[in-house]
């Protein structure tokens, strides 16, 4: 493509999805997935538009810490430039364009400095050097609104830093509208990192994301979490979807509520049990060990599921007081499955901990995207903090978690799959997969037809 | 917290624990030479240390090429001699450095 992703020519949206099918089931165009056209509108429509989460508050504790956060082709730092101001500027020099930095770190002395001529900026983006100025440049050439870099919009939620391109884009509260008092409860601003990670699978952004966005997949791909189950493994959980892209799991009474059972013959609170022990090692988190011997302390008594169960939950959160681990109350409320539009999943478990993934474009490619999580956990009271997060990878998908590992082996293979001659269009459940097929509404209509 | 002594200049700073001298300096009103801002980029923070250098935490992957450079193209690699980058090195003791150009200070400051 010769032109700049930004400034595609592309308006009309031919891959919109369809109904096509019956009932609230839907068909999505394949072409989605690997079309470069749609790509390019996705990134006028949405990358370019939508509150997304750049960093964490964590990463930039300190006046002078920085964060790059890059998506698709533009490239963002992250820069703490007082105690209680964050910015987000353009990464690159106003002389030849060289970017500033890369990765995190921090500016020494308040100054950003081009490594190729050696121009400064202050933290606020003002530039406060030009080498050599008065005899290089024609004073107009250089004034201070030419030579200043320009600032994406910030916001700072849940620990967690926001970005939008847009200079016109509403706030991030109404971005958030519908989901805000989801995530709210989850207390994630209490929490650290305690691993965060990185892959890479060669397929498209929304491939990887869509396969968080459903429990349909469970009883064939994670048949460590369905255990026991069959093909009877209740795939059906209920949703609260937004006309803005967002979504959540609740606890629906027409649906059993939090009674919710996964098979028939199958003890729900030994279940739960069972569920968290494959947590644990399955997405490396979840739960901590004193927990599981707490556990299996209630697993040896021989009562009614609906008792131990409340009990069981007042026992962790209990013990939890006694060794100053302030967590939430162990509600559904505090614990959602949540979907943030337009790439964020918050996997909130009761117990203090959290994993929350991101899914981006790798770089230009509509076939590449990077998978990302943080490990997030409440730390006991008085915990000191720690040194800024590491981010490690890209990890190989067979070093991820278990959990995580089975979710990308579909990947790749249904990218390729995608292409097949003839398979124009996906089909998807508006029982089972209805957060999916919000989710691509929602991009159609930043899309426009 | 450490003392820096520079020579020449006769200039004196306090190092918190985990602070680099370059920051220290800068902390207290003193521009060290740089250019690049403490990026360990433009080796213009560079000092030799003149006393301490023993209690000093060794270079790290950053440094530790910059140093290899700059010993072979200015010390011939003689052996005695330690090169250092103010802007990477955290001292835990005090330390006696010497620069062939002054820090001056920064603007504003008195």
């Amino acid at each position: 493509m010769s032109t700049r992703i930004g400034d595609s020519h592309t308006k009309s949206n031919p891959w919109a999805v369809g109904s096509g099918a019956s009932g609230e089931d839907v068909r999505i165009p394949t072409e989605r997935y690997y079309s470069r056209d749609f790509f390019a509108l996705e990134c006028n429509s949405l990358w370019n538009n939508a509150w997304q989460v750049a960093c964490r508050l964590e990463d930039i504790p300190g006046v002078g810490d920085f964060a790059e956060y890059a998506i698709v082709d533009q490239s963002i730092l992250i820069v703490r430039d007082s105690e209680t101001s964050i910015r987000a500027l353009r990464n690159r020099c106003s002389h030849r364009g060289v970017q500033l930095a890369n990765g995190s770190g921090s500016f020494h002395g308040c100054q950003m400095v081009c490594p190729f001529h050696g121009w400064r900026y202050n933290l606020d983006g003002t530039c406060s050097y030009v080498y050599q100025g008065a005899t290089a440049f024609a004073p107009e050439s250089i004034g201070p609104e030419e030579l200043r870099i320009p600032e994406c919009l910030t916001a700072t939620r849940w620990g967690l830093v926001f970005v939008n391109m847009n200079s016109q884009a509403p706030p991030l509260e109404v971005f958030l509208d519908g989901i805000a008092s989801a995530i709210d409860p989850v207390g994630l601003e209490d929490m650290r990192v305690n691993w965060w990670r990185f892959t890479e699978v060669k397929a498209n952004w929304k491939v990887a994301l869509e396969a968080f966005l459903e429990g349909y997949h469970i009883m064939q791909t994670h048949p460590e979490l369905a255990q026991a189950a069959g093909d009877d493994y209740s795939a059906h959980l209920s949703y609260e979807l937004h006309d803005n892209g967002h979504g959540w799991n609740i606890q629906d009474p027409d649906n059993g509520g939090i009674d919710w059972w996964p098979a028939r013959g199958i003890n729900y609170t030994k279940w739960i049990f069972e569920q968290d022990r494959a947590m644990r090692v399955g997405v490396d988190g979840w739960l901590d060990e004193w927990i599981l011997d707490l556990a299996e302390s209630f697993e040896a008594r021989r009562e009614p599921d609906s008792v131990m169960l409340g009990e069981y939950f007042q026992a962790v959160f209990e013990e939890a007081g006694r060794r100053g681990i302030p967590i939430r109350p162990m509600t559904p409320e505090t614990s959602p499955f949540a979907f943030v539009f337009p790439n964020i999943l918050i996997t909130a478990g009761p117990y203090g901990r959290t994993n929350i993934y991101r899914f981006r474009p790798n770089g230009l490619d509509p076939e590449s995207a990077l998978i990302e999580v943080w490990a997030v956990q409440v730390r006991p009271t008085g915990t000191p903090e720690g040194p800024r997060p590491t981010r490690e990878g890209p990890v190989p998908q067979s070093e991820l978690p278990f959990v995580l590992a089975q979710d990308a082996s579909n990947m790749e293979a249904q990218q390729r799959g995608l292409r097949t001659h003839g398979f124009d269009y996906e089909l998807l459940s508006g029982r089972y997969e209805p957060m999916i097929i919000n989710f691509n509404r929602t991009l159609d209509r930043l899309i426009g037809t | 917290m450490s003392t820096v002594r520079v020579v020449p200049g006769d200039i004196e700073f306090g190092v918190h624990a985990g602070e680099t001298v370059f920051d220290a300096a800068f902390r207290v009103g003193w521009i060290w030479p740089t250019t690049c801002y403490g990026q360990a980029r433009c080796t213009r923070c560079h000092m030799k240390v003149v006393s301490g250098a023993a209690d000093l935490p060794a270079p790290g992957p950053l440094e530790l090429p910059i140093l290899q450079r700059l010993h072979r193209v200015s010390h011939r690699n003689e052996l005695d001699v330690v090169l250092r980058l103010a802007c990477q090195v955290r001292p835990t003791r005090d330390l006696t450095v010497e620069l062939k150009r002054a820090p001056v200070r920064r603007e504003g400051d008195t």
